[in-house]
Order: C-alpha cells, then structure tokens, then sequence
C-alpha cells in the first residue's frame, strides 16, 4: 500500500504541532533517562515528561471529547494513571504510543460512561445498518448568504456531530482528519487490523457527511 | 494490502492509495452502482476541509497548575502507599492484599457456608427415620455360633427377637 497522503496536510495541526513544539514533539535524548528515573519513583523526572507531552495528551483528548474542562481533568486522570503504571513500561513501543493507549482508554471509558449515564448518543449504531455502502452524498443546492453559518456555529455543528460518533469510530476519524495519520499509524495506535481502521473511517465518514452536509456545502 | 470489502476499498479509493488500475475498476464500479465518483470525492474533501480547518485544539489552560496539581495526586498517591506499608506491618501486610483476593476469598467463605447450611451431607439411619425401628439389643460378637432372628406373629401382630449362640444377655438388651 502506497502510504503517501496525496491530500493537502491539515494546517492547523502543522501549527499546532509547531506551536507544541517548544516543550512537546517527539522523544527528545533524555527521554529514556527521566522515564528509567520515573519508573523507580522519581516524580520529578516524570514531572517533566508531563511538561513534554501534556498539551499533545490535551489536544488530542480535546478532540475526542470537544471540551476543555473535561479534556484537562482526563489529561490528568490518564498521566495519573501513567505514573501508576510506569513501571509496567517495557520500551517495546515508543513511549509516547504507550502513553496515547493509556490516555485513550481513560477517555474512551469516560465518553461510554457518558453514554450509559445517558448524557449523549451515539448514532453509529443506527449507522452502520442505516448508511449504505453504496450511498450516494448527493449536493445540495447552494444556500443564500443569510443561512450561512459563522465560525463558532460551525464548530458547534463540528462537536456536535463528532459526539454523535461512537468512541471507536470518533477516534480514528480524528487520528486520520484530523491528527493527519496514515492507516498504518492508525492501526498501531489504536491496536486494530488495517480492514478495521479502513471500515471504520468509511462509517464515520458517512456519518459526518450526513450530520455536516449542509455546513460544508455553504462554505 | 488488497482490500476484502466495499468499505476498505472506497476508504482506499478517497484517501488515493489504490493504483491506477484498481482506481479505474472501482470508479467503474461506483458507476454502475449509480454513484458519482467526482461527487463522492468532492463532498468527502469537502468533509476534509471542514474538519481540519476548524477542529484546531486550544491551548492547554493554565499548563502549570496542570504539573501543580498532578504532582499533588501523584504525592497524596505516595504518601497513601506509604502509610499502607507503614501501618500494616508483619502479618497484617496480609491485609493490604489487592481488593481482587479479599473479593476471591469471601467467594470462598460464603461457598463453604452455603455447602454447610443448604446441602445436607449426613444421611439418617433407618432408626433415626422411623417411629417402627427400636434398638432392642446392641451387641457385637466375632462367634459364629451366634445368631439372630426374628419371627413375626400376625395374630398376636407381635415380633419375636430369637437370639441363639449368646452366653449371657447385654445389660442395655430391653428397650425402656
């Protein structure tokens, strides 16, 4: 499979990527050091691991759950239940992959609570049997200037319909549109086959079509 | 990696990852299926746009308390460790087992009540069953010469114990 994105990179995850860089991007040479120092209860070292990777856990929670407040208080839950495991950390992985996992299944149990306790729904379920492989995304006629929906509505429209996604699907919807990812990165962060990320990204595409065609087609 | 569904293949198709050939085949397909590949590829870049141009993460608020107040958790976390250990010296660091065993062993203990109280295990004799069965004589011997038998009497409607062979009577032999 040819892994080379031909569509234009997402701008404002090269800025915020820029933006991070400062104090967060890749594994920096002592890396494995403050880890080695962490993992034998040293929470300074770890402290700055923190400093290193908190607005990348941010951001990327944020995207899944599109809400600060919530997305600060699982950043800490899930570094919180990184210092706890530590020492379970191997480096068979990089460690930022391993970190992703455990923030990732603090935010997904998170959203499916939500979920049971009945505070959102999720439409993909109804989805999949609802949106047919085959499903034609038919456009629509151009809308006059007075429907035309400013930039917060449309992010409220955006959260909106990324909550209505299941956390399976929401996740690698904004690992690839959003994050930028390839499948293959996909699959080893989120630990499922290739078929699966490709499947799941056409269902959470539709989706979004549906819920998102009338924004996008007024822009 | 060849695709085995409608699904993978479409997601391949979008994102440019099929080669020329297999484009060409699939969009045939589409065609006959009655989609429109230009319109599905323009509305899916359109979804594209849209998400990447406004889904921006904000900056982390107050980055600091975040370090502040994780490093207070991670020291309360401590401080509880310690004082577990601290506190529960010797035999009673048996009690800091992980809430999985303690759980596992009241499994156990309320199995072994429930064995007791519910499933009876000791079967009564016959004597202890019925108000027709008395003990008359309880006596043991390894003489063969000695024997028993009974005689029943429907007249009289009475039971005969004839005991052969004995030297002497027990003392426990009649019923009170």
């Amino acid at each position: 499979m040819n892994k080379s994105d031909p569509r234009p990179s997402n701008p404002h995850q090269a800025e915020s990527e820029r933006g991070n860089a400062a104090d967060e991007t890749g594994p920096l040479p002592d890396e494995p050091e403050l880890i080695a120092r962490s993992q034998q209860g040293d929470a300074t070292a770890f402290n700055e691991i923190v400093t290193r990777y908190r607005q990348r856990a941010f951001a990327m929670i944020y995207q899944m759950v599109r809400h600060e407040d919530d997305a600060w208080d699982l950043a800490q839950d899930g570094f919180l239940k990184a210092w706890k495991n530590i020492r379970h950390f191997r480096g068979q992985s990089q460690f930022f992959t391993w970190l992703y996992r455990i923030l990732m299944n603090v935010t997904i149990d998170w959203v499916r609570r939500k979920h049971v306790q009945g505070e959102t729904e999720f439409d993909d379920s109804v989805g999949l049997t609802d949106i047919e492989p085959a499903s034609a995304t038919t456009p629509r006629a151009e809308l006059q200037p007075a429907e035309r929906l400013g930039n917060k509505e449309i992010r409220a429209r955006i959260d909106s319909a990324i909550q209505r996604l299941s956390p399976d699907h929401r996740e690698v919807i904004v690992l690839r549109e959003i994050d930028g990812l390839d499948y293959q990165e996909i699959a080893d962060r989120v630990g499922i086959p290739l078929g699966s990320v490709m499947s799941r990204l056409f269902y959470a595409r539709k989706k979004l079509q549906t819920l998102l065609r009338d924004v996008y087609e007024t822009l | 990696m060849k695709p085995s569904s409608f699904e993978e293949t479409y997601t391949l198709w979008l994102d440019g990852q099929l080669n020329p050939v297999d484009c060409e085949n699939f969009e045939r397909q589409m065609r006959e299926r009655g989609l429109d590949p230009g319109a599905e590829r323009a509305s899916a870049n359109r979804l594209h746009r849209l998400l990447s141009e406004n889904s921006a993460a904000p900056e982390m608020k107050h980055a600091d308390f975040f370090n502040r107040q994780l490093m207070y958790r991670i020291e309360q976390e401590q401080r509880a460790d310690v004082k577990t250990e601290a506190e529960l010296p010797g035999f009673w660091r048996l009690f800091a087992l992980p809430k999985i065993a303690w759980a596992g062993l009241a499994c156990l203990l309320i199995a072994g009540v429930t064995y007791k109280t519910l499933i009876p295990t000791h079967s009564p004799s016959p004597l202890e069953q019925s108000t027709y069965f008395a003990t008359v004589v309880d006596s043991r011997t390894f003489d063969p010469k000695v024997s028993a038998n009974t005689v029943y009497d429907p007249r009289d409607n009475i039971t005969v114990l004839w005991i052969d062979g004995l030297d002497y009577l027990p003392a426990d032999y009649a019923l009170q």
